[in-house]
């Protein structure tokens, strides 16, 4: 069924863009403010011997997390949670996992999320979604923390941002870690949701708020990067790197640590040599661990199949909408 | 080796890093309550997360440069291949196998009753069945040996496991059917066959269109010693019309109206015309002269005709042959009906088929337990396979219906019938045809007599219907067309994966199909010990009757070189006078040839053109 009001309120809503477009700045003055604020340099990809000498033979770690769940509304509902960690090298071991499935009929989850609902003043289903994902990027960092000890890499990439994870109290010791190894530490982003550059570059326009994936939409040119740290940082102090290293016109964005300012631009271009020029952006390697981790409707299934009873599962889990048959 | 994904009873998938799955092959999987759970492999794949899946929206191609980045960083493309099996589970489970359960190959002694449902000497070893090579150390001694294979020309030792099939059981699961398309291995695979019904002294008929059933010839010159075996005592070979046929003198008016009917349907006043006209004592010269003197009298003035009949000859016998006559033109009629017996029988006078010697033969053979092979011309056979099998089946019939009764008959052994092109003896929507009957009627209660058929054809999908849905044990060879593929999925247990394999198995490979077995098996059948005597490649045998023509024409040649034009026609002559005929064309490019063979040399120098030889 398609209802015309639906369809109508859609055009307007796109005439609403096309306005939005009308009072944006043109490309040129957005990269020139762009400048005032970043240092907007070129990537280049990098040569086997330049790779050897800064490697000296230690591995690349990416360290990702899947979380899936199964049944119906809240708090019918399953959640499985697993994490990689995996060295390029056939280092022993070459892969660190970590699991857990939690539901909030467990007294003890159900617990956590009243807690978290009362402090975050949401609502109980909200608190146990936003629960799932600290749990998730709780487990991450782990997980890169006993990577970074065990196989001591070159570069440890973290999937998201740093602010996704320097809640915890692990954060430091993470970072002391990776200083301590030298260890390059990246959170790389693939969908950048802050909305900073704007005002940072002194660009307003009234009533508006400009998300940076829209501030950098084609304003990067493809093998470029730019860099935004030190005073003008945006995030704590961390280094953040806009780069627009696939194909497409979105950026994605790096978080460095400000103690390893002096590794940015090798570790950079290094990224940008992991990262196929058709893609969406993702270093080769993150991608390959976001697809070995990853948790699809298929496997969760299986999982639930496998470890519930039936009849749990039906009392429990079973969604009307699955049994709706269409 | 391990069970990954979304599993049931049947159908599960095994993941594996380092070994690739083979089809066919045979696995355990760990860990099942109450045992563990046996599977064949049905479909194999391997992939790599890297190499991007063909029906992947968005290809993810890793491009050279970074896979050599990564390789820099110790990282190998091929440490990320997953090989991965589909498995059909054999045993039975009611429980889903267990997904993440370890899965490993098997010794011989675990899955041999799913192997091995015979001893050897109860059974025909058939073949080999496919994926059982890794079963191949721990197979026990009495199932070594019993299936070489046929590979490249050269005998090979039977590698994994025979296939025996329990020809014992036809009594509960009768027929076998043989299909696939030209030159997939239905022929071999009958010889194969026929050689196992030989070594068990089982009585057979064959009925050989192809003149190919032969058992003399070793397949290969240098069989290994132990696989020779000679057949010599164990079949005999009997051509329709030369050493059997159809005994006029025997013929009951049913058996002749059958015999009419082959060659084109009857009508009921056909029918009964031909029936009044046979005489008990009829010899074929009596009846077919009755028939001529009916149309005759029925066609001419009575009074002239009286005189002409009589004038050939007189006596009693005359006068009563001459009273028949008389009531026979009342009962019959028209003379339009004994026009078409009479085209008929001469039809059948033609081909040969009336022979004294009968079907005596024949039957000699299946009491001595021999292997019967009967040739002739399609045609022919669909009559005389017709006439035969009614016969005989109506013997073994009446004698065991008699034992039934407690009364006492003369004995008949049970028996097997083999036929090549089956689809031509019992086609399917053709009431017509002339064996169609006998055929069918076997296939529906020929297990209580104890007579079994073995039926092969290139097109499943034209063989009759009831026939081929009693064909209990199906051996399935390549089969390319879509018609027969669908047949033979409605037809045997063939599931989805062995159907998409049909298409391309290579000669000699097979999926049996039958209750027998309990389930599908993959089998490559054993290399035959014998051969078809008329294999030889048709173009070596070309390239061989070319050579002797030239060899031929060479020797005569030879006394007249060099050889001027104008003498040709003296060469051509003294080939005549030596009995070989050529023509001038002929010649002509046997010349051409031996000029390209660099033989002789053509000099057209001159005004005429002569040969000299190549040599000096
Ligand atoms: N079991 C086997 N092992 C090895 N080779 C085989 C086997 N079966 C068949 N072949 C090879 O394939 C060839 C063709 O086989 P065959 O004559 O049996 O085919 P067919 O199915 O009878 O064909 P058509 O329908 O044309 O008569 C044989 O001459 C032989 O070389
Ligand atoms: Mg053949």
């Amino acid at each position: 069924m398609l209802n015309h009001e639906i369809l109508a309120a859609t055009r307007r809503l796109n005439d609403y863009f096309l306005h939005r477009d009308s009072l944006y700045p043109s490309l040129e003055i957005r990269r020139q403010n762009l400048q005032q604020c970043a240092q907007v340099g070129s990537l280049r990809r990098l040569k086997r011997q330049e790779i050897l000498e800064a490697s000296r033979g230690r591995a690349l770690v990416a360290v990702d997390g899947s979380r899936a769940d199964y049944g119906g509304i809240y708090p019918y509902n399953v959640c499985a949670i697993q994490a990689l960690a995996r060295a390029s090298t056939e280092s022993e071991p070459d892969r660190l996992t970590d699991a857990a499935v939690y539901c909030p009929l467990d007294p003890k989850v159900y617990a956590e999320i009243k807690e978290a609902a009362a402090r975050n003043r949401v609502e109980e289903a909200e608190a146990y979604r936003k629960l799932m994902g600290e749990k998730m990027a709780h487990m991450e960092l782990k997980l890169a923390i006993k990577a970074l000890q065990t196989i001591k890499p070159y570069m440890l990439m973290l999937d998201g941002g740093f602010l996704l994870f320097d809640r915890f109290p692990e954060w430091d010791e993470l970072v002391a870690e990776a200083l301590n190894l030298d260890c390059v530490l990246v959170g790389v982003i693939e969908e950048v949701a802050t909305s900073e550059l704007c005002s940072l570059t002194g660009l307003e326009i009234p009533g508006m708020r400009i998300y940076d994936r829209e501030f950098l939409f084609g304003l990067l040119k493809p093998g470029e990067m730019a860099v935004v740290g030190g005073e003008k940082a945006i995030k704590r102090d961390y280094y953040t790197v806009f780069a627009r290293m696939g194909s497409t016109p979105q950026a994605v964005a790096c978080d460095f640590l400000p103690g390893q300012g002096e590794h940015l631009v090798p570790a950079m271009n290094l990224i940008y040599s992991l990262t196929p020029p058709q893609g969406r952006g993702i270093p080769a390697w993150l991608d390959l661990v976001d697809r070995e981790v990853r948790l699809n409707k298929k496997s969760m299934e299986s999982l639930i199949m496998n470890g519930l009873d039936p009849a749990v599962r039906e009392r429990f889990f079973k969604s009307n909408r699955e049994r709706r048959g269409l | 080796m391990q069970v990954v994904g979304k599993t049931n009873e049947r159908d599960v998938w095994v993941a594996s890093k380092d070994r690739p799955f083979r089809l066919n092959e045979l696995l355990v999987v760990e860990g099942h309550s109450p045992e563990t759970a046996v599977g064949e492999v049905v479909e194999t794949y391997s992939l790599n997360p890297l190499v991007p899946l063909v029906d992947e929206g968005s290809p993810y191609l890793m491009g050279h440069e970074i896979v050599s980045t990564l390789r820099d960083f110790g990282y190998e493309l091929e440490r990320d291949t997953v090989y991965l099996g589909k498995i059909r589970v054999i045993s039975e489970l009611f429980y889903p196998v267990k997904t993440g359960s370890q899965a490993r190959v098997p010794d011989f002694a675990e899955v041999a009753d799913l192997l091995v449902q015979a001893r050897p000497e109860q059974a025909m070893a058939l073949g080999v069945i496919l994926g059982t090579d890794t079963l191949d150390p721990t197979l026990p001694e009495e199932l070594r040996g019993l299936a070489p294979l046929f590979e490249d020309g050269k005998v090979v030792q039977q590698q994994g496991v025979p296939f025996l099939l329990d020809y014992r059981r036809m009594q509960d699961y009768p027929h076998i059917g043989i299909f696939g398309g030209s030159g997939s291995g239905k022929s071999f695979g009958i010889r194969v066959l026929i050689e196992e019904f030989m070594k068990k002294r089982l009585p057979v008929i064959v009925f050989d269109p192809h003149y190919e059933m032969s058992f003399s010839d070793p397949l290969l010159p240098d069989l290994p010693p132990g696989f020779r075996e000679s057949f010599d005592t164990a079949f005999r070979i009997l051509t329709v019309g030369q050493d059997v046929g159809v005994r006029f003198d025997l013929l009951n008016e049913g058996d002749l109206c059958n015999l009419l009917g082959a060659v084109s349907p009857l009508s009921e006043a056909m029918e009964s015309t031909a029936r009044a006209v046979l005489m008990k004592n009829d010899s074929l010269a009596t009846f077919a002269e009755r028939l001529d003197n009916l149309i005759e009298l029925m066609e001419n003035n009575e009074a002239d005709y009286r005189q002409e009949f009589f004038s050939r000859g007189s006596g009693p016998d005359r006068e009563r042959e001459w009273k028949r006559l008389k009531v026979l033109q009342n009962q019959v009629g028209q003379p339009a009906s004994l026009r078409a017996i009479r085209w008929r029988l001469h039809s059948l006078k033609r081909e040969g088929i009336f022979n004294q010697a009968g079907i005596a033969r024949i039957e000699e053979g299946l009491r001595n337990r021999q292997v019967v092979v009967v040739r002739g011309s399609i045609r022919m056979l669909r009559v005389y396979a017709s006439y035969v099998l009614r016969h005989l089946y109506g013997k073994r019939r009446e004698y065991r219906d008699a034992m039934q009764k407690g009364q006492s008959a003369e004995g008949f052994p049970p028996f097997l019938v083999v036929t090549d092109e089956a689809h031509n003896f019992a086609p399917k929507g053709d009431h017509t045809s002339p064996s169609l009957r006998e055929f069918r009627e076997i296939a529906q209660e020929g297990r209580k007599y104890g007579v079994f058929l073995v039926l092969a054809s290139q097109r499943p999908a034209l063989l009759d219907d009831t026939i081929n849905a009693q064909l209990n044990t199906k051996i399935i060879f390549r089969t390319v067309r879509s018609m027969d593929l669908s047949v033979i999925s409605e037809e045997t247990d063939l599931g989805r994966e062995e159907i998409r394999r049909l298409p391309y198995l290579p000669s000699g490979y097979s999926f049996i199909s039958s209750p027998i077995v309990g389930r599908t098996v993959a089998v490559r059948i054993r290399a035959a010990k014998t051969r078809s005597p008329h294999q030889d490649n048709p173009f070596d045998e070309l390239a061989a009757m070319a050579d002797a023509r030239l060899g031929e024409f060479r020797a005569v040649l030879d006394k007249y070189l060099p050889l001027n034009e104008t003498y040709l026609n003296d060469v051509l002559q003294e080939l005549e006078n030596r009995g070989i005929r050529m023509t001038r064309s002929e010649m002509d490019s046997l010349l051409e040839q031996m000029v390209e063979r660099g033989e002789l040399i053509k000099d057209d120098t001159s005004f005429v053109t002569v040969y000299r030889p190549a040599r000096q």
